[in-house]
């Protein structure tokens, strides 16, 4: 126990006094009292139900947030009155711009109609059915042993942000709170799946866990979130639309296009909170590019490592036979550039054309280009 | 009386399918597409003859593996958000276009999409 009250409420006269009172019928009824504006919201789409964005009004919603919230530093809900003696929780992000996101509502509402069951909706028992050459087995193993350990630390993430964010930014914490539990349900499938293959947990990465530490280690929720959500997430996105691409089964596609759904969801938080840095504190640019110089040269480390990408040329050319680990270098490679070229895309929609020309990842891009037209 | 591929009537069947399965697609969540997904009638054709034949898209006719490196069919979108919108709905979609091997539909030639193959499946939620 570290945090101690400051009364002996068993031995505070003026306390037991109420309480005595209270309990003889004597009510205060003072906080029926409080001036607080009323509120009466209805669904707006009655086939949605009541969403986030019906409660938007006044000082409950989120339109009138100021971008720094200096009262509420406990954890009183937004809209609430906040009597004397509420505890100071120190969160660490009290600024709106670091945290907010065009349409947080809506992905909110979106992770929660989207859940889905590892256990009951991936077709298991369709998949004993199959048995997966020893090489495609043992790739896939490996494959699956590595989204295990990104799904791990990508849960580790935003649960460790959740507690330190302000209470008023009740939106964000809700939605990182979804992606928490997706992303506890993708660690869940991929080990499910790797344990069902009959060939186990493979070889961990230590390229791959120095960049998972440098996420889970960001100095702040901003930084987090960039190289978390939008430069990561979006990699593992087109990750696993090629897993997808490559998978060997209709269920092993089924689990796929379940766990990008979330993943995409993920993105498109950090696609919209990036947009509204850019417009709200322009004056992050920089320290943004810093954080992704940095970024970068974890992802080049990890997606390159030996272990990572030769599961995906085997995968994707079906074998480990010349012929084949010469298609699996072709389609590993346009793979590549294609996942490279979408987290540019990405990041000029949020405001930052410049950042092709700046990365060292663009670098990466010309190795890939001209081991292509080797290979041509 | 069997409806054309491509055509209104077709995606109305589709509708009229999905709504049948209101349940499980209620359970998939809402989804909407701010993208179009464009190629050449072959290659439609060939992935609505393998959802008829099986009853739902085998490994190589899903729509993520037909899009995904653009040569079969395209995502055309304006804006990278709506492109990972089609990624955001991935199973809904797949379902929603699996639903076709419900349909008694011809193609523009007068030619039918082959008899199923084997008994329905469905890997649907």
């Amino acid at each position: 126990m570290s945090y101690l009250s400051t009364v002996d409420f068993a031995e505070d006269p003026q306390f037991v006094d109420r309480f005595l009172r209270t309990m003889k019928g004597d009510l205060d009824l003072s906080w029926m009292e409080a001036p607080r504006p009323p509120a009466v919201c209805r669904p707006q789409n009655e086939r949605r139900g009541l969403t986030f964005r019906d409660l938007d009004v006044g000082p409950y919603g989120f339109s009138e947030m100021p971008e720094v919230i200096r009262e509420n530093r406990s954890f009183a809900p937004r809209g609430a009155l906040l009597p004397e003696g509420l505890p100071d929780l120190q969160a660490e992000v009290n600024r709106k711009s670091e945290v907010w996101a065009y349409n947080i509502e809506g992905y909110y509402e979106e992770a929660m109609s989207r859940q889905w069951n590892t256990t009951t909706d991936i077709p298991w028992a369709d998949l004993d059915r199959i048995d997966l050459p020893e090489d495609i087995g043992k790739a896939y193993a490996q494959l699956l042993t590595f989204l295990t350990e990104v799904e791990m630390i990508a849960t580790d993430v935003p649960a460790k942000w959740m507690g330190r964010l302000n209470a008023d930014f009740f939106e964000v914490k809700s939605f990182i709170a979804t992606q928490a539990m997706d992303e506890a349900r993708h660690a869940e499938v991929f080990r499910k799946r790797a344990l069902s293959t009959g060939y186990g947990l493979l070889r961990a990465s230590h390229h791959n866990e120095h960049n998972l530490k440098f996420l889970r280690d960001a100095d702040s929720f901003a930084e987090s979130s960039l190289t978390l959500h939008l430069q990561a997430e979006g990699m593992v996105l087109t990750l696993f639309r090629f897993s997808e691409y490559i998978a060997p089964t209709e269920a092993d596609k089924k689990l796929f296009r379940l766990v990008m759904q979330d993943e995409a969801r993920h993105v498109g938080y950090g696609m919209q909170h990036l947009k509204w840095v850019m417009d709200h504190a322009p004056e992050k640019r920089e320290l943004i590019h810093r954080h992704l110089d940095e970024a970068e040269n974890f992802v080049f480390g990890a997606g390159y490592a030996t272990e990572v990408i030769e599961p995906f040329i085997i995968l994707a050319g079906k074998g480990t036979k010349k012929a084949n680990i010469e298609q699996g270098v072709r389609i590993t490679n346009a793979f590549q550039l294609k996942q490279t070229e979408e987290y540019f895309e990405r990041l000029a929609k949020c405001g930052l054309p410049e950042r092709r020309e700046r990365s060292r990842l663009w670098k990466f891009v010309e190795l890939n280009r001209q081991a292509m037209a080797g290979a041509a | 009386m069997p409806v054309t591929f491509p055509s209104l009537p077709f995606f109305e069947a589709l509708q009229r399918e999905m709504r049948a399965e209101r349940d499980r697609f209620a359970r998939l969540g809402f989804f909407d597409t701010t993208f179009v997904v464009e190629g050449p009638f072959s290659a439609w054709r060939a992935m609505l003859d393998a959802i008829h034949a099986l009853g739902a898209a085998d490994t190589v006719h899903s729509l993520n593996t037909l899009t995904h490196f653009g040569d079969r069919l395209r995502v055309r979108y304006d804006d990278p958000d709506g492109h990972d919108k089609m990624y955001r709905f991935a199973q809904s979609i797949q379902e929603l276009l699996d639903l076709s091997a419900r349909i008694d539909f011809r193609y523009p030639d007068g030619g039918s999409p082959p008899a199923r193959a084997e008994p329905l499946r469905r890997i649907g939620t």
